[in-house]
């Protein structure tokens, strides 16, 4: 009875805990403002979201994704690389081109007018010095379908 | 079996919250979507109400007199789109307007980026961020009130002007000066009482860089902060857009922008005198 009890109200209060996350501040979805240092920032992380469906069927590929202690931002060079909280920028690569495309808007990759059939956009992180960030890269895999 | 049947009770409640809190916990590793609201390139039928959250200023700064105000939206991007034409616009933009102490007057800001003061007199003080449409139609808006406390120096922001400048800024020797130019305030816009001021930079990106560390990026980084009516404190602003304050009374008026870099340090500035109109209505 009193494990079960116990079982109960541990699971009340990681639950919560899950609904105090649903009522986020701005710095929980937000990040930390970047008015103030970060000392022994953790490392960048990538979350990159499957090209929105709908727009898929259409033929368009519109790849989402956001960062984790990593601010996209136009500032590049050695010096940067000091700056906290941590600047970088977007790689990406569209069907295994040995070239990256970078990107310092933060905003939604967009590719229009791929062939249909299968294709692959490798996602990565970089430093201010165009180092990619390991463990930050992500490879979407998708179809585009036939007209 | 008494025992039993409570205890299966317990487990149904506890597989019911469970199950509940598995539905909450994509909050552990949500996906962009989920983090940043639907794509601005994907339009959205019926999208909900835009909200603004607002966070309390940040403590540690606050300490130091130094106001730094977080905010998010959902169902509506900020953008520095304007116009009745952009309330068409799907998914919806719009930017927020920042109000003081109650004061007759509104900034607005479309950068997203966090509200920032600096030299606020010490005491109470109020900050209203209204949520605004691109048309400038109020959505929401979320108040914070805070205390800046009696031991601070109003005008420094990292304790920056008790170094000299030599110190920190290690690189820039072939770097020309950085400068400021702004545009007189636009005509049409002033004659509603709308005081719209472009300018531009030569030789220093504006971007929300902030620290020591930074000024030894090059080409140089830095902000503005923008001042009125010799008030003791500014706002802080590091998105390039124009400075826009809307609700001035009628007379004379100072706007002072200064360039500053990323240690909030100023290199230029420029001083933009103006005259709001009596309004016929």
């Amino acid at each position: 009875m009193s494990i079960t009890a116990n079982l109960a109200i541990g699971v009340f209060s990681i639950g919560f805990m899950a609904f105090a996350a649903a009522a986020q501040t701005a710095k929980d979805v937000k990040g930390a403002t970047p008015l103030v240092a970060i000392p022994n920032e953790p490392p960048a992380k990538l979350v990159v979201d499957p090209p929105v469906p709908e727009q898929l069927a259409l033929g368009r590929v519109f790849i989402q994704y956001r960062t984790e202690n990593l601010r996209i931002l136009p500032v590049f060079g050695n010096a940067a690389l000091s700056v906290s909280p941590r600047v970088g920028h977007l790689h990406y690569y569209v069907d295994g081109q040995s070239w990256p495309i970078v990107d310092t808007s933060g905003e939604t990759v967009v590719l229009v007018g791929l062939k249909p059939g299968p294709h692959t956009v490798k996602l990565e992180l970089a430093d201010a010095t165009h180092k990619p960030i390991s463990g930050a890269s992500q490879v979407i895999e998708f179809s585009i379908p036939q007209k | 079996m008494q025992v039993y049947s409570n205890q299966h009770r317990f487990a149904q409640l506890a597989a019911l919250v469970m199950a509940a809190c598995l539905m909450a916990a994509p909050g552990g590793a949500q996906t962009a979507r989920q983090v940043r609201g639907a794509a601005a390139v994907e339009p959205i039928a019926n999208e909900p109400a835009g909200k603004i959250v607002v966070d309390p200023p940040l403590a540690e700064p606050l300490s130091r007199g130094l106001v730094v105000i977080q905010y998010r939206t959902e169902n509506l991007h900020i953008a520095p789109v304007f116009g009745p034409a952009a309330l068409a616009v799907s998914p919806r933009v719009g930017h927020i307007h920042v109000t003081v102490d109650d004061a007759m007057w509104v900034w607005a800001d479309a950068s997203g980026e966090p509200v920032i003061l600096n030299g606020l007199a010490p005491g109470p003080h109020k900050v209203l961020l209204q949520l605004e449409t691109a048309n400038h139609q109020e959505l929401d808006s979320g108040a914070v009130q805070f205390t800046i406390p009696n031991d601070t120096h109003p005008g420094s922001t990292h304790g920056a002007e008790s170094r000299p400048a030599s110190d920190t800024a290690p690189s820039h020797e072939t770097e020309p000066p950085a400068k400021i130019i702004i545009d007189a305030p636009a005509p049409e816009r002033l004659a509603r009482g709308v005081v719209f001021l472009e300018y531009r930079t030569q030789n220093l990106q504006v971007v929300p860089v902030y620290g020591p560390a930074a000024l030894a990026v090059s080409p140089r980084v830095g902000h503005i902060h923008v001042t009125v009516d010799d008030a003791t404190w500014h706002w802080a602003d590091a998105s390039g857009n124009p400075v826009i304050i809307n609700g001035l009374l009628p007379g004379s008026h100072k706007v002072l922008i200064q360039l500053v870099n990323a240690d909030h340090q100023p290199i230029d500035e420029g001083i933009v005198r103006l005259t709001i109109q009596q309004r016929s209505q």
